[in-house]
């Protein structure tokens, strides 16, 4: 995966524990932070 | 993060915030708390590691526990006032930071090469902004 490519559908688990996925926050470009852990 | 925010706006980009677990904590940066304001973009978690493996993050071998450079980053963020709170998800994945646009395309990717090496927020608005 790199530039140009397209991600798959990705499921992700919203901060109440329901299902959501990552198109949901694609309206516009999203600037992904993925880290570790949040604490 | 946060304070960057509206640079990230004015480029026409929202933020999306992904940890590997921890709703509770996520729901807490979200909120605020007296002493900290609400983080002001979305926060979720991905437990079973869907998004990190899209994007090809890696993991951190054990013998980079021993390197200086996870350690210079832990030092760097704890002088940034960073403190290490409780820890909930995977200690072993590591991080990425990605420009996706919205047909689900990867404009641009960080991958981190060990814990805490996050790319400078000049690094990511330059990303941001479209070449002419």
């Amino acid at each position: 995966m790199g530039p140009g490519d397209r991600l798959p559908t990705v499921t992700l688990v919203g901060a109440d524990g329901a299902p959501v996925e990552l198109g949901a926050f694609l309206e516009r470009t999203l600037l992904v932070v993925a880290i570790r852990y949040y604490g | 993060m946060r304070e960057a925010l509206p640079g990230i706006r004015a480029a026409g980009a929202d933020v999306l915030a992904v940890g590997t677990a921890a709703g509770w904590q996520a729901e807490a940066l979200m909120q605020g708390a007296p002493d900290r304001p609400p983080l002001g973009f979305p926060c979720v978690v991905d437990p079973e590691h869907n998004l990190y493996r899209a994007l090809g993050l890696g993991r951190v071998a054990w013998y980079e526990w021993a390197t200086p450079r996870l350690w210079r980053n832990y030092l760097g963020a704890f002088r940034r006032g960073a403190r290490q709170g409780e820890v909930t998800g995977d200690i072993h994945q590591k991080p990425g930071v990605a420009v996706i646009d919205p047909d689900r395309s990867v404009r641009w990717i960080h991958r981190a090469v060990t814990v805490g090496d996050y790319p400078p927020i000049a690094t990511v608005l330059a990303a941001l902004t479209p070449t002419r």
